[in-house]
């Protein structure tokens, strides 16, 4: 450790914390370097039994707070280190950064043990630890490991574990994290090659993401991984387009195996090699969700949800799913003789929704909006696409954008 | 949220729920709820879908502090009749661990361990906790207390991304009746505090 400090010239090298007060400077600065990723999910697979623990998972996921932005507030996040050899362009924490703060490092034990203050204090569901490389990948990637280790036996901790593989770590580091995590991510970052090259001109795409990817998934055969293996990506910051994106993570749900994909649109950091160039708006990122949804959620066929796209390959703001529907739903839909399929394409029903008409159906018919609305149809959105008891409503809706 | 079989439960829980409404609902299946397109269904629906996300919200709000050891309380005020719900979730968590949830009027008190779940009601929590500490000789843990919600608070704040400021969502998704229930002072300061205090 001290040998990765001097490398990374820390500031500070942290200590133990049981009965002390934390550096609270470090928890804000470690804890502040991730608050771009969005992955706050806590539903996991696992199952919890025995009284020998600390702890335990819930299979919806559970949030304790929200920022005052809104996003949940589940896992305690934090980098492990802040000190970084790769020059991201984006990123604050990039050796490159002309601004950079100061360097903080956890210790594994230091860190377990706020961990399970706040966790005992029913302030958060589990951990989510990422880090900078610190002076070596590998190095920190078995800081982290250590970390989840105590956290495991020392403490009996039976919350919820999300771990990032650092780009370039090795197998062996994998299989470690994998054994104790519920979740392990490695940051995708960019949809191909070249954009990650402008973005992050240290990482290999292909051998320091994409052949991780591969061994989580290949490891995954042997190591069960409860929450499964995730990604994020910065939206915008290299004029990649939405297309370019969804196609990526289309590939990543098919051949990775991927369970979730995160987005978060790019924003300007002063110092960093992108500080000049164009913040992204945030709906971007809204839009492409909504995209995911319709293929994870609704199981629409990719070309359907392509039709979304405008010609240059990116997503207006508004929703897709009314843009699809407006291009596909040439007539009114009936609910009392659709069927799932067609219902579900409908904009304002959803899954559930969908499925309680049919089964409604089943007890007599459909003969007013009201009955729709009550069985959690968004009536507004629908209204326009649907011919309820012979009757429709050919209000302008359907066709304004 | 999806109809459970013991729906029931939960709407007995519910503060507006008569014994008329009970009647009703006995006579219907988890899936006559789910789908049900009456009115009368529809609010059996609504009052069992409102007392199940108070248990979830709770389960997440309610905030512990350590009194001992093996014991730990915290403050709930809820509109529903769902406190044994949380003490036990809590407890279910917290092995071997006393938990004592309550408000100035009601203490819901549960214990996991290996002999199952042991759980009581009674008065409001400050008796009860004044009771344990002279039955037991327990000291107050104020600095620890105090430590990590210090700790909590910067953790918290160091979240917040000024650029993605969205008080709407903030409030729909933390109710200010939730934050209440639970007791969260910190979150709620934080909701009245102008966004330009996190810039």
């Amino acid at each position: 450790m001290n040998c990765l400090a001097a490398e990374s010239g820390f500031d500070s090298l942290g200590g133990g914390t049981e009965g002390m007060e934390a550096d609270l400077s470090k928890v804000e600065t470690l804890g502040g370097g991730t608050k771009y990723d969005i992955c706050a999910s806590t539903a996991t697979k696992r199952i919890v039994s025995g009284v020998e623990r600390v702890g335990s998972v819930s299979r919806g996921g559970l949030c304790h707070s929200f920022t005052p932005d809104g996003r949940c507030v589940s896992l305690f996040k934090t980098l492990y280190t802040n000190a970084c050899s790769h020059e991201c362009n984006y990123c604050r924490n990039a050796s490159t950064c002309e601004k950079p703060g100061k360097k903080y490092s956890y210790t594994p034990q230091e860190l377990s043990d706020i961990t399970m203050r706040l966790y005992k204090g029913n302030y958060i569901e589990g951990l989510f630890l990422s880090s900078g490389t610190g002076g070596d990948e590998n190095e920190t990637m078995e800081k982290i490991i250590e970390t989840a280790q105590i956290l495991r036996t020392k403490h009996s901790f039976q919350g919820y574990m999300h771990l990032k593989i650092l780009p370039g770590a090795s197998k062996e580091h994998i299989r470690q994290a994998m054994e104790l995590a519920d979740r392990v991510s490695i940051n995708l970052e960019a949809p191909s090659k070249n954009y990650l090259s402008e973005m992050s001109p240290t990482k290999d795409y292909i051998k320091d993401i994409i052949l991780r990817q591969r061994y989580i998934k290949e490891l995954s055969h042997k190591i069960r991984l409860p929450a499964g293996q995730t990604t994020q990506l910065v939206v915008g910051s290299a004029g990649e387009t939405d297309k370019e994106i969804f196609q990526k993570i289309l590939y990543e749900y098919n051949e990775i195996g991927l369970k979730r994909a995160y987005y978060s649109v790019f924003t300007p950091l002063d110092g960093t090699g992108f500080s000049d160039r164009e913040k992204q708006p945030l709906w971007r990122e809204h839009r492409l969700y909504q995209m995911d949804w319709l293929y994870r959620v609704y199981d629409l066929p990719r070309k359907e949800i392509e039709l979304a796209f405008n010609e240059y390959g990116f997503l207006p703001d508004t929703d897709p799913k009314m843009a699809i529907a407006r291009q596909t739903l040439d007539t009114a839909i009936d609910p009392n003789t659709a069927d799932y399929d067609e219902l579900i394409r409908i904009p304002g029903i959803g899954p559930r929704s969908a499925e309680r008409i049919i089964t409604v159906r089943g007890q007599g018919k459909i003969t007013r909006s009201r009955d729709l609305q009550s069985l959690g149809v968004r009536i507004n959105r629908a209204k326009p696409f649907l011919e309820i008891n012979g009757w429709r409503d050919t209000n302008l809706m359907r066709w304004l954008t | 949220m999806k109809t459970p079989e013991n729906f029931i439960q939960y709407l007995a829980a519910h503060r507006d729920c008569t014994e008329e409404i009970m009647d009703y609902a006995r006579m219907l299946s988890p899936e006559d709820i789910e789908t049900g397109a009456e009115p009368k269904i529809a609010r059996i629906r609504r009052m069992i879908s409102l007392v199940m996300l108070e248990i979830h919200k709770m389960r997440g709000f309610v905030r512990l502090v350590p009194l001992a050891d093996n014991i730990s309380y915290g403050f709930m005020e809820p509109e529903h009749e769902i406190g044994m719900w949380v003490a036990d979730s809590l407890a279910h968590r917290f092995p071997n661990t006393e938990i004592i949830i309550g408000n100035n009027r009601h203490t819901w008190r549960s214990n996991y361990s290996e002999n199952g779940i042991m759980h009581t009601q009674g008065p409001g929590i400050m008796a009860t906790i004044d009771e344990l500490k002279k039955e037991q000789g327990i000291m107050p843990r104020d600095q620890t207390t105090t430590d990590t919600e210090k700790l909590w608070m910067t953790y918290y704040l160091s979240q917040h991304c000024p650029d993605r400021k969205n008080l709407r969502l903030f409030h729909k998704n933390m109710p200010e009746k939730h934050m209440k229930a639970a007791g969260l002072r910190m979150e709620q300061t934080v909701s009245y505090t102008p966004l330009t205090s996190f810039s």
